[in-house]
């Protein structure tokens, strides 16, 4: 567990509760008094009580309880449209590269990332499922608002380290079938899979009306690389071997990169629609988490 | 070439080694796990086949220096000269060249009564009896005709049976002194032998003069001996010392120019060549050069202690000086012992010169040269004209006089004739006041200067005359200024002769000697008094008679009687220069005027004069072991001397004592030019290495400013 000690640094819970006061400011009131605050609504999961105010409807008086204190109270119940969110962390071999200045491996920023919105979504009421992807699904767990769905998830995360290779196209696809509910969908990736690989799975999960939150992990000397001579670049999933001369293919790789990451963007909001069911947003591991985790959780709290 | 050596195979071995490192280290040695290869496909076939080119290329670099520097180090050429281990193998042909020209009859020493041909013929003996019983033997004399005076078995040789005996005579002829001929034949004879003989050796027993050792020719053949295949070429000397015909034992004794002078186009030259030496001088060559031009030759043979006289008639071919030189050539033609003199042809028209202080065209005396259909050189103030030595200068203004006085008095000395203008000064209030008599006294020491009329005129002149004395006092001879009736001064030296008188017998033009020359004074005509002096002779040109009274001077100056120059002697010059010195003749004219004259000590100094400012060249003569070389800079007219020092004309010096084996010198020379490939190969090696490491470090071809991006840590955005 010394890992997930990490998760909850104090550095993080500090950066953390600033967000919450943030989200108190959100004029949506969907977050509220932090990200925390509950959503009343009329399903059957009672929430707690609160005094009787004129306008409340008499209907939810608790009359059991006026008996014992002659007071008016009335119960509430809990929001049926609490979200669902499920998290997939890329767990391939290409997660664990780690730059020359990068403090962690693009994997374990993904996981201290996950833990984080998952410990948030579940301070906010939110369900919070999990699994880890390679080329198939693994450890997958329902949403749930236990807290258990936090301690699946850190197991997951920690009970294999990274390898295989990853399929996100064919995980979508899978997902897609497994979730029966509407889901705020999060995925954790460095997604470096052929974007038109993507498309269709996307478009069946917006279609069935889940949202799509893409966090792609970059490491920044995969953005620009610093090797200043001839090496051989070996590739972590596939293991071939590539010569790179940087003064001769960094600029190709860049602007490969780039525009690899351009196309996603671009798909990516093209499926998102007018709703913006599905977005992207960039973590660099070699920044600062807590700005980078406000804007995942800013998203969140805009509805992805 | 002989590749089959274990260095050799080593090299080749070695040479694996590149493809070895090519094939197995070929890939990048750091690798670096990557996450996003697939963006680098694109680029990394063009990566690729540009890398393997890199290192096909690298491998190529490696693989030619290594097979360079196996070149270089196994000296495949050297093999040949192990052709004497194959000795054992079979019968030797023994091919011996001796020499018997006549250099070969000189004594070994002076003391000794040994030639250098049985000083030969004992070297000989000694290898005959190297040889095996049954080596073939061949012996050419190298003589008038180059004899093979034997050939036959060299045991026959060696215990001396053989029916040829001639060569172990001590019989001297004259020669051609050249060996090359029998050399030649021995090469034949050789090249015929060698299909039946297992190994020839060609030895060559010589005095090895000068000629023969610095012959291009000889060291070819001997270089195509060596290279013969199963070959070997010996140099045998039998010479003891050079000392025995060297060219310092042969002496010029003494050179007369027979009633020579320079009014006459005509004279005879004799020389007397004498041989100081030991040894018999065989048709040596003797030559008469003028002005560096070899105008005739002779030949002559001189007994040991003989004198012999050569008589050339000259004739005078262009104006100005004439260098004579007469040269005695060694038997090798470079060592020289050669004797220059000087000859001073008869002045042409244009040979006259003015030095003034105004500008030529005012000077009624250039004035009237011209009227004469003389050409004035524009010496205005010039030294350069005066360096051109003209046979007649016209001094005008003779305060010029005492800025260029030692180029005049030089000139004068050398035969030039100057005329002075005296003009005719009134400055009598001024000079009279601050001039004293004791001044004329240290001007003229010793003599009186008889004062009859005491005047500005007089005391004008004496002034002039102290200017003048900058040039006459280097002379021991004195001279007093040319009196006129005018001044009223006598010539008390009784000197001077009056050349010009006017028509009541008062002369105005008077003359006396310097040297070779002649020092003409004219005074202005009484009848003209200005105040001016410049003016003064500006009212002389209105003379109706004064075109004709400057022709009258001048063939006053030039009609001197006949006088022969002293041929070879030395003159004792005051103003000594020194050789080293740079001078620069815009300066002053008194250290560059030392140059114009002929002969100081033992060595002659001497300056083709139309060559001094257009294409001056080695006009200098040497004595002994001097030599002198004149450098001039055309831009700015400076010339300078160099002197030499004892620097051998001989160019190399052939190999002494008897016995002695050259063929290791000869070998080794042959070897040096071999190792001039081999380290040439080397170099290249070494190069193609550089470029290697360079191509294996940098072969990325980036651009200065990629390297620098690069170094800099920052990348193409």
């Amino acid at each position: 567990m010394a890992e997930s000690q990490n998760y909850f640094s104090p550095e993080l819970i500090a950066s953390l509760g600033g967000l919450r006061l943030r989200a108190a400011h959100v004029a949506d009131g969907w977050v509220a008094g932090g990200y925390s605050t509950k959503r009343y609504g009329n399903s059957v999961d009672f929430a707690d009580h609160k005094s009787y105010s004129p306008g409340d409807d008499s209907r939810y008086i608790d009359w059991k309880l006026h008996a014992r204190s002659d007071r008016y109270t009335v119960r509430r119940f809990q929001d049926e449209s609490n979200r669902h969110f499920q998290f997939l962390i890329d767990s391939s071999a290409s997660m664990s590269f780690r730059g020359s200045d990068a403090v962690w491996s693009k994997w374990q920023c993904a996981c201290t990332i996950a833990v984080a919105l998952a410990t948030i979504c579940l301070k906010g009421g939110d369900a919070v499922g999990g699994c880890r992807y390679q080329e198939i699904l693994q450890d997958w767990f329902d949403a749930s608002r236990s807290n258990q769905a936090m301690i699946q998830l850190i197991q997951s995360l920690e009970s294999r380290p990274t390898s295989g290779v990853a399929r996100l196209s064919k995980v979508l696809d899978e997902t897609a079938i497994r979730l029966s509910r509407r889901t705020c969908l999060v995925v954790l990736s460095d997604i470096i899979d052929p974007v038109v690989d993507l498309e269709l799975p996307m478009a069946r999960l917006i279609e069935a009306g889940h949202q799509i939150l893409f966090v792609r992990i970059v490491d920044r000397e995969e953005e620009q690389p610093k090797s200043s001579e001839v090496r051989l670049f070996v590739d972590l999933e596939t293991k071939a071997e590539v010569v790179f001369d940087p003064l001769t293919d960094c600029k190709s790789y860049m602007d490969a990169f780039k525009s690899h990451a351009n196309e996603f963007k671009t798909i990516v909001e093209r499926f998102g629609g007018p709703q913006k069911n599905c977005k992207v947003l960039s973590v660099i591991t070699q920044d600062p988490i807590a700005p980078q985790l406000f804007r995942i959780l800013d998203q969140v709290a805009r509805g992805v | 070439m002989q590749f089959l050596q274990f260095s050799m195979l080593a090299w080749a071995a070695a040479s694996i080694i590149p493809f070895l490192l090519s094939r197995y280290r070929r890939l990048p040695k750091q690798r670096l796990d990557w996450s996003a290869t697939r963006f680098l496909h694109a680029s990394a076939q063009r990566s690729e086949k540009r890398f393997n080119l890199q290192q096909w290329l690298v491998l190529l670099l490696r693989a030619a220096a290594l097979l360079l520097v196996g070149l270089a180090v196994a000296e495949p050429i050297r093999a040949t000269s192990d052709a004497t281990s194959e000795r054992q193998r079979g019968q030797k042909f023994l091919c011996v060249i001796i020499d018997r020209s006549a250099s070969t009859g000189a004594l070994t020493t002076l003391e000794s009564d040994v030639t250098l041909l049985q000083t030969a013929k004992e070297v000989l003996d000694t290898e005959l009896r190297k040889a095996d019983a049954d080596d073939l033997l061949a012996v050419y004399l190298a003589d008038q005709t180059n004899n093979l005076v034997y050939w036959g078995d060299a045991i026959d040789a060696m215990n001396k049976t053989d029916s040829m005996s001639d060569w172990r005579s001590n019989g001297m002829k004259i020669a051609t002194e050249s060996i090359v001929p029998a050399v030649q034949s021995a090469i034949s004879e050789a090249s015929r032998e060698l299909s039946t003989i297992s190994i020839c050796d060609v030895i060559i027993v010589s005095d090895f003069s000068k000629a023969e050792w610095s012959s291009p020719t000889l060291k070819v053949l001997v270089d195509q001996i060596a290279s013969m295949p199963k070959t070997t070429c010996r140099l045998i000397s039998s010479r003891q010392s050079v000392e025995a015909e060297s060219v310092e034992n042969v002496s010029i004794a003494s050179v007369r120019l027979d009633g020579f002078n320079y009014w006459k186009d005509r004279t005879n030259l004799l020389t007397e060549i004498r041989n100081s030496g030991q040894t018999m001088l065989i048709d040596r060559i003797i030559q008469l050069q003028v002005d560096g031009q070899v105008r005739d030759t002779r030949t002559l043979s001189l007994k040991p202690g003989e004198t012999k006289q050569v008589n050339w008639s000259l004739e005078r071919s262009r104006a100005f000086d004439q260098s004579v030189e007469v040269s005695f050539l060694g038997e090798d033609q470079l060592e020289i012992d050669n004797h220059r003199y000087l000859v001073i042809p008869r002045m042409l028209d244009d040979e006259v010169s003015v030095v003034a202080d105004f500008e030529d065209d005012s000077i009624p005396v250039t004035t009237a040269l011209r009227s004469l259909g003389l050409k004035p050189q524009d010496s205005q103030m010039n030294e350069l004209a005066l360096l051109k030595r003209p046979r007649l200068i016209h001094v005008i203004d003779p305060e010029t006089v005492s800025l260029v006085g030692d180029s005049l008095y030089s000139l004068a000395v050398n035969g030039a004739n100057l005329v002075i203008w005296l003009g005719n000064r009134t400055v009598p209030d001024v000079w009279q006041s601050s001039y004293d008599l004791s001044t004329h006294k240290s001007v003229f020491p010793g003599r009186s200067l008889k004062r009859q009329k005491w005047d500005g005129d007089e005391l004008a002149e004496v002034v002039i005359a102290s200017e003048v004395s900058e040039f006459v006092s280097q002379t021991s001879d004195s001279i007093a200024i040319p009196m006129s009736r005018y001044w009223g001064v006598e010539d008390v030296t009784g000197d001077w002769l009056s050349i010009l008188s006017l028509s009541d017998g008062t002369g105005f033009a008077f003359q006396r000697r310097i040297g070779n020359g002649s020092l003409t004074w004219v005074t202005t005509p009484p009848t003209l008094s200005t105040s001016d002096e410049d003016n003064a002779w500006n009212y002389i040109a209105n003379w109706p008679t004064f075109v004709p009274l400057v022709d009258s001077i001048n063939m006053a100056a030039i009609n001197q009687p006949q006088r022969n120059y002293e041929c070879g002697q030395t003159i004792n010059w005051n103003n000594s220069f020194d050789i080293n010195e740079s001078v620069d003749s815009g300066v002053s004219m008194q250290s560059a005027a030392p140059r114009l004259l002929v002969l100081k000590d033992e060595f002659a100094v001497q300056f083709d004069r139309p060559g001094i400012y257009e294409n001056v060249t080695q006009q200098g003569s040497s004595s002994g072991s001097k030599m002198q070389k004149i450098g001039v800079n055309a831009d700015s007219d400076d010339f300078q001397l160099e002197y030499l020092g004892n620097e051998s004309i001989v160019q190399s010096q052939p190999p002494v004592g008897p016995g002695q084996v050259l063929d290791q010198s000869v070998q080794s020379n042959r070897l040096s030019d071999a190792s001039g490939l081999f380290k040439y190969l080397l170099i290249v090696a070494i190069v193609l290495l550089c470029l290697e490491m360079i191509a294996s470090t940098w072969l990325t071809f980036e651009s200065p400013r990629s390297r620098l991006n690069r170094l800099s840590g920052r990348f193409p955005q």
